[in-house]
């Protein structure tokens, strides 16, 4: 299931916030959407989502246009908006049953559904617990397991780590990974390069309503000049004793650092991967 | 610029922020003012008590009377025929009627004040739940038969003259003017019984007997459910608190779903299968719902402790409450349609609230409304449902009073619904 957006534009007044993008997110692909803030990001997900009426131009969501048949883009959609968008007052289980049912699902199917939702999100000790209870984390991965009970074969993800700890994050990673995996069409936005990096094989970029650049990610990369070179040990080697003998070879350094220990990879390491509040 | 200028400074940006709901602050505030003083100007106040008169009688004295009920300002003399009049005060529709019986008018006679005869001829019929209105025309009712029985023998001054006059030289005239002869001689006579009553120990000092109107007033409270029904107060305090209860309740409603939007979980709707119809109208079902239970809880209550009894049967008191449960449903989402804000929701909802109480009948009696809004009771909701429960329990007005309060009830619901899918802006 691919998206096609042609010639879109969005304007709220006098303000242009999408002019004239078309692009093209590949059935079963990962797609980054990157841009800064007022980029017209959140405009094009909501007009995908067919919760904003485009001012003009044409949407097609696995060959459904959005402005004729809404209902039926709705149901090929998962839409995990930014914000924590579940019913505080009511509990776990009450969310995820409620939104199944809106999406059509009853009976036996709902509560299979419900169920793997709970297991999706690691949230089956506390399917009993209200929302309000839960920490930013667990609401983040219930606010995704809510979109995705009907099975929708595009997911969409607008900043879906804005707020958790590394462990959450690093959950929600394998998440979208083990979807995608699955053959489902993700879209990714976010503000965090390294996540797109992390995640998506192709990527746009746009700006002022306008799209930037729009490739797979290694053919984005290499559009800029490089700026140093990644050098592979074949075995561990002391940091000192690689830059003297690179030195001695007769190289300017600037900089030579390790690589694969980032601070969130020594966070993990020393306080472990696995999700504290999964049980 | 120290803390506290900075936060008042921020709070009034914040509040003027939405223009539209900080008029209405302000406006909300002045049409609630003005519609006070419409109510309880002295010289503004243009409320009418509606009173049905029924002659059987069509002498020319009851004429007189009529006409002169029908000249009070703060009257509106509507003539009706005895079953007209037993329909609209058991129905609740007029609180007050007067019946004069034939043969009345020979006895609205001067001599009539001092005669202990017979009285009879003028009935009140009242609506139990109106005692107020009955006692205001009793007043007016009396005020006018004194008058129209001394406008036979002119004004005060002249009587007092004419009564001299008549004492000197009636000797000759006795004949000719047996009524004036009649009414000097009852008058002697009341005089002289009120002087011998002084000088009598035994009930001396225990006051003279007074002037009473030619005509005593017999009053009936006229209910559907018996004679022996009688008004239950708790069940019309019960019926209108709830009402207004249920109208905030469904303003709160509406402020839920502006909380919705606020935080996304109504965009998330809207990614569902649910339309907006679906979504509004099943948010206005949740507030009926909890209407029926509301009622349920205050109703049972209320017959357990309050002696509410529900004449017209269970039947009809659930119809009655299925249609308070559309109304006030839909309410809240015609609320939230209307405004488009918190704020401009908070004045729109009081102003409503408030106006809908008053049209009612809810704070203020009706009759004392102008007669503009009294007549305008058919178009409010509320007042129709206040008319259906109070059929349902006490007023005893049977199942077909229900289903046509409830159906009009349906019909507001379906009206507001309508307005609040057309105007409900999700962002």
């Amino acid at each position: 299931m691919s998206i096609e957006i042609q010639d879109l534009h969005v304007r709220y007044g006098e303000q242009v916030a999408v002019s004239g993008l078309s692009l093209t997110v590949p059935e079963g692909s990962c797609f980054g959407l990157l841009g800064p803030n007022g980029a017209g990001k959140s405009s094009t997900i909501r007009c995908i989502a067919t919760t904003q009426a485009p001012t003009s131009g044409t949407i097609r969501v696995g060959g459904k246009d959005v402005a004729t048949e809404g209902a039926a883009v709705r149901a090929l959609l998962g839409v995990v908006p930014q914000g924590l968008a579940v019913y505080d007052g009511l509990t776990v289980q009450q969310n995820l049953r409620i939104f199944g049912g809106l999406y059509g699902l009853e009976g036996a199917k709902l509560a299979e559904r419900v169920k793997w939702g709970l297991e999706l999100s690691q949230l089956g000790a506390h399917a009993t617990k209200k929302a309000v209870e839960l920490s930013g984390g667990m609401k983040r991965r219930l606010n995704i397991a809510a979109a995705l009970l009907h099975d929708p074969k595009i997911l969409i993800f607008d900043e879906p780590t804005a707020g958790v700890d590394p462990q959450s994050r690093n959950h929600i990673f394998e998440t979208v990974r083990a979807l995608h995996a699955e053959g489902r069409t993700v879209v990714y936005t976010t503000h965090y390069m390294e996540e797109v990096e992390a995640l998506c094989d192709r990527v746009a970029i746009v700006d002022h309503g306008k799209l930037a650049a729009c490739d797979a990610l290694p053919a984005l990369l290499a559009r800029a000049a490089p700026t140093g070179f990644h050098v592979t040990l074949k075995a561990p080697a002391p940091l000192a004793d690689v830059r003297a003998r690179l030195e001695a070879a007769g190289f300017d350094l600037a900089e030579v650092a390790a690589e694969g220990r980032t601070l969130e990879s020594a966070f993990l390491e020393l306080t472990g991967r696995g999700l504290r509040d999964a049980s | 610029m120290n803390a506290f200028f900075w936060i008042l400074r921020k709070d009034l940006g914040v509040f003027f922020s939405d223009r539209k709901g900080a008029a209405m602050v302000i406006i909300v505030p002045l049409v609630l003012g003005a519609m006070m003083g419409l109510i309880f100007d002295p010289g503004g106040g243009t409320g009418k008590l509606d009173v049905i008169v029924v002659d059987d009688d069509h002498g020319a004295a009851v004429g007189d009377l009529v006409a002169r009920l029908g000249a009070e300002p703060s009257l509106n003399v509507l003539p009706k025929t005895e079953a007209e009049a037993r329909e609209a005060v058991t129905g609740g529709k007029t609180g007050v009627a007067i019946r004069f019986a034939p043969g009345t008018s020979p006895k609205l006679t001067p001599a009539a004040l001092f005669a202990s005869g017979d009285r009879d001829g003028l009935t009140l019929w009242v609506d139990p739940s109106r005692k107020t209105e009955a006692d205001i025309v009793t007043g007016l009712l009396t005020k006018a038969m004194m008058e129209s029985v001394f406008s036979a023998v002119g004004d005060p001054t002249q009587q007092q003259k004419m009564f001299q006059d008549l004492r000197a030289g009636l000797g000759a005239d006795a004949a000719a003017r047996p009524e004036l002869a009649k009414f000097l001689e009852d008058g002697a006579g009341f005089a002289g019984e009120n002087d011998a009553r002084a000088k009598d120990p035994a009930t001396a000092g225990s006051g003279g007997m007074a002037l009473k109107p030619p005509l005593d007033v017999k009053t009936e409270t006229l209910v559907a459910a018996g004679p022996t029904a009688g008004f239950q107060s708790y069940a019309h305090t019960f019926a209108g608190m709830l009402m207004q209860f249920l109208l905030f309740s469904a303003s709160g409603q509406a402020r839920n779903l502006y909380a919705e939007r606020d935080a996304g979980t109504l965009d998330r709707l809207r990614m569902t299968r649910a339309s907006k119809a679906q979504i509004l109208l099943g948010s206005a079902a949740s507030v009926g719902v909890v209407s029926l239970m509301a009622t349920a809880v205050v109703f049972g209550v209320g017959m357990a402790f309050f002696g509410i009894t529900l004449r017209s049967g269970p039947l009809a008191f659930f119809v009655v409450a299925l249609g308070q449960a559309a109304f006030v449903g839909s309410f809240a989402i015609l609320l939230a349609g209307l405004a488009n804000s918190s704020k401009q929701l908070d004045a729109v909802a009081t102003l409503l609230i408030l106006a809908l109480c008053f049209v009612s009948g809810a704070w203020v009696p009706t009759f004392m409304l102008p007669h503009a809004l009294q007549s305008a009771g058919p178009l409010v909701p509320t007042r129709w449902l206040l008319d259906g429960m109070a059929g349902a329990t006490w007023r005893g007005l049977g199942l077909g009073h229900a289903l046509e309060c409830a159906g009009v009830l349906f019909g507001f619901a379906v009206v507001f619904s309508g307005i609040a899918v057309k105007r409900f802006r999700w962002g």
